[in-house]
């Protein structure tokens, strides 16, 4: 099976269109400028990785909502709310929130992680299941961005003046700065270079 | 291996292997034989159809931002969310950033998107093949990556849970009209194929 590729054509990243101009000219359906492979895709894939495991620190261990009543301040991390809600009979929501908020970020690190070393260092793994792997990881992406919408829920709620309030923490932000880049991450990796290398195993047997 | 080119192949998005296209019926859809994904589908709503959803989604859009949600009665106070008020009470306490992400994903994507496919829609049913359809459909594109909607509920949900507990909770309209407007939301993502609208668009250079 050949690639559009190996045929000297190249489908625009934007409109779809299959055009025989050469990659950096514009597409003849849409003006978007053609290129055969995302450029650079691996580096910049690795760059936000990189990044949102920095911000996973943060993220994971400063507070992300702090609750105050007039005896005083109680901050709250991520896996502390999961606990508390595990303790209070709601288990069920205490496994959605985990997987969403703790789980998902961390397999979406590791995954595309292994992913990228995989297609560098051409591993023999199953196309289709690398492939599978991906498109899973980049559809479980968006689902960690339940706990930020919840916190601007609980915030607007909870706000009963001097008696009882729940402001957003510091961790908040570094958890929207892990969602933001685990997307942007997805997004820039190429799915076509996996297929890529399978093509060259062809022509090596 | 140069290889005349036509209407009639299409490259996999995914993998791009390169596939001549076959007729479909409507609802059929077609896979890509080397990985598998979606490469196009003969949808079984006309653009016009499209265009009534979306003018759907887009009334009912309105009341799910504005109206509350939920209201919670405690130490006998009652505070009520809408969608909005809760962006707005993020951003005055200091979060502008995961204020304005919230905003992306769950008001302006969907309402970007839903605006730019009416329009496009509309072009396409009355065949106004204006140079206006390509960045409206590159829109419809880049908006539907980041609406949100499907999660907000769940959060909602996850919310409402805690909140049981802490005093009296009370359902709003705006619940009725977000829960609608998802609804109508999926459906047209899964009735839009966005080969279809984009091969209405002409082609500048003449093969």
């Amino acid at each position: 099976m050949l690639s559009a590729k190996d045929h000297r054509l190249t489908r625009c990243d934007s409109c779809g269109y299959l055009c025989s101009e050469s990659p950096g000219s514009a597409c003849p359906r849409c003006q978007h400028t053609l290129q055969t492979r995302f450029a650079y895709s691996l580096q910049k894939t690795w760059a936000y990785l990189i990044t949102a495991c920095i911000c996973l620190l943060p993220a994971n261990f400063s507070p992300i909502t702090v609750l105050s009543t007039q005896v005083g301040d109680t901050p709250d991390t991520i896996m502390s709310g999961v606990i508390a809600l595990y303790n209070t009979d709601n288990q069920g929501i205490a496994i959605i929130v985990f997987v969403a908020s703790i789980l998902v970020p961390i397999i979406k690190i590791v995954g595309i992680a292994v992913i990228l070393v995989s297609v560098q260092w051409r591993l023999n793994i199953r196309h289709r299941t690398r492939f599978k792997m991906f498109q899973f990881i980049d559809w479980i992406g968006r689902w960690s961005m339940l706990d930020l919408f919840v916190i601007s829920i609980m915030i607007t709620l909870i706000d009963k003046g001097q008696l009882l309030t729940v402001i957003p923490g510091p961790g908040a932000t570094a958890f929207a700065l892990v969602v933001v880049f685990t997307l942007f991450a997805a997004k820039s990796f190429d799915t076509r270079l996996m297929w890529d290398l399978e093509q060259d195993n062809d022509w090596k047997h | 291996m140069e290889k005349q080119i036509d209407n009639k192949h299409i490259a996999c998005k995914h993998c791009d292997l390169l596939i001549s296209k076959t007729a479909l019926l409507p609802g059929q859809k077609a896979h890509c034989p080397r990985c598998g994904s979606r490469l196009y589908f003969v949808s079984r709503s006309s653009p016009s159809a499209i265009l009534a959803l979306c003018l759907t989604a887009l009334i009912l859009l309105v009341p799910a931002n504005i109206y509350p949600l939920l209201s919670l009665t405690m130490v006998g106070i009652t505070d009520s969310v809408s969608l909005i008020s809760a962006v707005e009470k993020v951003y005055q306490e200091g979060d502008q950033f995961i204020a304005l992400l919230i905003l992306l994903c769950v008001t302006l994507a969907p309402a970007l998107m839903l605006l730019a496919l009416a329009s496009a829609s509309f072009c396409i049913s009355f065949n106004l093949l204006t140079p206006i359809l390509k960045p409206l459909l590159k829109a419809v594109d880049v908006m539907t990556h980041w609406s949100m909607l499907e999660v907000y509920l769940v959060s909602f949900l996850v919310a409402l849970v805690k909140l049981v507990d802490l005093g009296d909770v009370h359902l709003g309209l705006g619940l009725v009209c977000f829960i609608a407007l998802m609804l109508v939301n999926s459906m047209i993502l899964s009735v839009y194929d966005a080969e279809t609208y984009w091969n209405k668009v002409k082609v500048d250079v003449i093969r």
